[in-house]
C-alpha cells in the first residue's frame, strides 16, 4: 500500500479548513492540490492562521491496497523526540533539538483515522481526513516542515507503509493586497518565493504588530544594500521578483524609501498585516541613521532635503496615525547638534507632530512635511 | 500622469512641445551590449512589465574582482516619443530628491542626473525609450560615458544593401494625418540582443495594442526605414514609401 497523493489546498474557494491558494512567483502557474504526488517534487502548502475553524482538513489517496478491502488509516508525525537527556551534552543537544523542532517542525500534528475503502484495483478514493493535535493556529509566523508516517491498523497495531514530507508556511491571517486569493492564473496571489522571504523574517511571530516589526527592521537591516534617492523597484507597479533577485544574489545593491516602503507593505501584508504606503512631501530632514547604517559610525548619520518620502501606514494615512518606516531609522538623542545618537526603528510610531515621540518631529528639521492622501499597495510583479 | 509641479518644473511639456510631428524613430528590443560596457560582465536581464503598454528591459553588470561596482540600466521601451517623455517625468517623480539638475544637453533627447555627491545616476528619454542608468553598488560609478555610449549606438545609422524581411503599410496609400498600420516580416531569425530601429520621415510612429502605426503630418511621400541591428552580424535594413494625399 502507498500514498498516492495528499491535497491541502482542497477547497480553492475556502480558507478556514484548508490551506491558501499561493504561487511560485509572477512566473508560472498556481500550485494546484495535490501538493504531495506520488513521483512528482513535492510542493508547499500555506495556511492562514486566523481564519481557520475547528476542523482542518486534508485529502489523501491510496493506491496497492488489498482489493475490495476496508481498512482503518492514519498520519502520525513522523519525529522521534530525542533520548532522555544525560550529561551536559545531552541536555544541550535536547534543547537544541527542542529549539530546531519549535522552529521548523510539524504544525500540521496528526490526521485522525479514517476508514479507507479499496477497489477491485487496490484504489482508494479521496479520503477526507481532519488534522488533529495541530499547531496551525498558535505556532506564529513560519517555514515548516512536516514528516508524516501513514499507518494502517491490522490485529490491533499500526503498521508504517509510508512517509510523505511536507513545506508548510504559516502566516497569521489571509494575506492582504496587493495580495489576494481570486480565482484563475492570478500573478498577485501569495509567492513562495516571497513567503520564504517574510517568513524567515518575521520567524515566529505571534501577532501582526509583531510581523511588521519584524519585516520593517529586515527590510532597514539587509546587509548588502545602500540608499540612493531614486526608485529602483518600481513605482507604478513593485518589481518584487527584482528585488527578491538581488536579496538573493548577495552582491551589493541600492534602493530608495519607495522600496523600502513596497517591502515593507508587501511582505508584512503577506503575512495578514494592513499597511498602506503614503507619501508626505517637502522638508530638509534631521539627521537620522541611513538604510543599512551603523549607528556608531558618524557618516551614516544622514540628512537630506527631499521632495518627497515615503513610508507604511498602519490600516490608513493621517497625521496621527501610526507608521512603519523601513529606510531610515530616526535619532532619538534630543540633542542634535552633538555626536551622540539613538537609534530606533521607525516601528508603529505616532506620526503626529511636534511631540518628541512623533515620528514627523524625528524625521523633519524644516519643511512642511504635507501628507499625500493616497493610500497604495503597488501590484506585484 | 506626474503632477504639475514636476512637469513645471523639468520643463516636460515644453519638450513635448518641441517634439516634432514630420520625423520619430521608434525602436524595440535596445538593451546594453557587452561592447558598450566593455571589462563589465552582465549578471542579471530581467524583462518587466511596466505602466500600460510599457516594457522594462533591467540588466546588471558587474565589474570583475571589485563586486562594489555594478551598474543597473533600465531601458523602458514605450509607445511613442511622447509616452517616453511621460514616462521620464514619472520616473522624476519617484525620485526622492527635490530637484535634479539637467544631464546631456541636446534637441533630441531630454536628460536629466543626480547632482554631485549623490550615487550617479542619469535619466535620459530618446525616442520612445526612456534609459536610466544607475551606480548599483557600494562604490560610485560614473555612468556618463555609458549614457553616451547608448546614445551614439542609438543615434548610429548604417548604410547597408541587406534587407531582413518586408515592411508594408495597411492602406498602402494614406491621407494626411491617418494613422497608417504599419507590419514587418521577418526573413531572418533575430539573435539574443538584436533589436529594430523604425525611422519615419514626413509622420510619427507609435504602437498601441501592440500593433505599429505611422501618422503622415502632410501629403506627399512618408518615408519608412525599418533597421535590425545583431551583435557581429550585418546590419540589415528595408524601407518603404507612403504615398500621402
Amino acid at each position: 500500500m502507498q500514498v498516492e497523493e495528499v491535497h491541502f489546498n482542497h477547497d480553492t474557494s475556502s480558507i478556514t479548513s484548508d490551506a491558501i491558494t499561493i504561487r511560485k512567483n509572477q512566473a508560472g502557474n498556481p500550485i494546484p492540490a495535490p501538493e504531495w504526488k506520488r513521483g512528482l517534487p513535492p510542493q508547499p502548502a500555506a495556511y492562514a492562521a486566523a481564519p481557520l475553524g475547528a476542523h482542518v482538513t486534508i485529502k489523501a489517496r491510496f493506491s496497492a491496497g488489498q482489493p475490495d478491502s476496508v481498512i482503518k488509516i492514519r498520519a502520525v508525525d513522523a519525529w522521534v523526540p530525542p533520548a532522555t537527556p544525560t550529561g551536559c551534552l545531552g541536555w544541550l543537544i535536547w534543547f537544541i533539538s527542542s529549539l530546531i523542532r519549535a522552529l521548523f517542525g510539524n504544525v500540521l500534528g496528526d490526521t485522525d483515522v479514517q476508514v479507507v475503502s479499496f477497489d477491485g484495483a487496490g484504489l482508494s478514493g479521496l479520503i477526507t481526513f481532519t488534522l488533529v493535535n495541530h499547531k496551525l493556529k498558535s505556532s506564529g509566523v513560519g517555514i515548516r516542515t512536516t514528516d508524516w508516517k501513514w499507518q494502517y491498523h491490522h490485529h490491533k497495531k499500526w503498521h508504517t507503509f509510508d512517509t510523505t514530507q511536507h513545506k508548510i508556511y504559516l502566516v497569521l491571517d489571509v494575506p492582504n493586497g496587493p495580495w489576494n486569493q481570486n480565482a484563475g492564473n492570478n500573478t498577485q496571489l501569495p509567492w513562495t518565493d516571497a513567503l520564504d522571504k517574510a517568513c524567515l523574517w518575521a520567524l515566529g511571530a505571534q501577532t501582526k504588530d509583531e510581523a511588521a516589526e519584524k519585516i520593517t527592521i529586515a527590510v532597514n537591516t539587509q546587509p548588502n544594500q545602500s540608499y540612493t534617492p531614486s526608485t529602483i523597484f518600481g513605482f507604478g507597479t513593485y518589481y518584487l521578483s527584482s528585488y527578491i533577485n538581488q536579496l538573493n544574489g548577495g552582491a551589493p545593491f541600492q534602493l530608495n524609501c519607495t522600496d523600502c516602503a513596497d517591502a515593507v507593505t508587501t511582505f508584512s501584508n503577506l503575512l495578514g498585516c494592513d499597511l498602506w504606503e503614503g507619501r508626505l512631501f517637502n522638508m530638509i530632514t534631521r539627521k537620522f541613521l541611513t538604510l543599512n547604517g551603523n549607528p556608531s559610525v558618524e557618516a551614516d548619520w544622514v540628512s537630506w532635503s527631499w521632495g518627497y518620502h515615503e513610508i507604511c501606514w498602519l490600516h490608513q494615512i493621517g497625521q496621527f496615525e501610526l507608521i512603519y518606516d523601513g529606510c531610515l531609522q530616526v535619532d532619538m538623542d534630543n540633542n542634535y547638534a552633538d555626536l551622540v545618537h539613538i537609534a530606533k526603528h521607525p516601528v508603529k510610531m505616532r506620526f503626529g507632530l511636534n511631540d518628541p515621540n512623533d515620528y514627523r518631529y524625528r524625521l523633519i528639521q524644516s519643511g512642511n512635511g504635507n501628507l499625500e492622501n493616497i493610500p497604495r499597495r503597488r501590484a506585484v510583479a | 500622469m506626474p503632477d504639475e509641479r514636476i512637469r513645471k518644473q523639468y520643463g516636460i511639456d515644453e519638450f513635448l512641445a518641441r517634439l516634432g510631428e514630420d520625423a520619430a524613430h521608434f525602436y524595440s528590443g535596445f538593451a546594453p551590449w557587452p561592447e558598450d560596457l566593455e571589462g563589465w560582465t552582465r549578471t542579471a536581464r530581467e524583462l518587466l512589465p511596466a505602466d500600460g503598454e510599457r516594457l522594462l528591459t533591467r540588466t546588471v553588470w558587474d565589474l570583475q574582482n571589485d563586486r562594489d561596482s555594478r551598474l543597473l540600466v533600465d531601458v523602458t521601451e514605450c509607445g511613442s516619443a511622447p509616452d517616453a517623455v511621460e514616462a521620464l517625468a514619472g520616473s522624476l517623480e519617484a525620485n526622492q530628491l527635490s530637484s535634479l539638475p539637467s544631464g546631456l544637453r541636446g534637441n533630441t533627447f531630454l536628460s536629466f542626473v543626480h547632482p554631485e555627491g549623490v550615487s550617479p545616476a542619469c535619466f535620459l528619454a530618446y525616442a520612445n525609450l526612456l534609459v536610466v542608468v544607475t551606480s548599483f553598488g557600494r562604490k560610485s560609478v560614473s555612468v556618463e560615458s555609458l549614457v553616451k555610449r547608448l546614445l551614439q549606438r542609438l543615434e548610429s545609422s548604417s548604410k547597408t544593401d541587406a534587407t531582413f524581411g518586408r515592411l508594408t503599410a495597411e492602406p498602402a496609400r494614406a491621407r494626411r494625418g491617418q494613422e497608417v498600420l504599419l507590419r514587418y516580416a521577418l526573413n531572418i531569425t533575430p539573435i539574443e540582443d538584436s533589436y529594430l530601429r523604425i525611422s519615419v520621415t514626413g509622420g510619427t510612429i507609435f504602437r498601441r495594442h501592440g500593433q505599429l502605426f505611422v501618422r503622415p503630418a502632410g501629403t506627399g511621400p512618408m518615408e519608412v526605414s525599418a533597421w535590425m541591428f545583431e551583435r557581429g552580424r550585418e546590419t540589415r535594413s528595408v524601407t518603404l514609401t507612403i504615398p500621402v494625399e
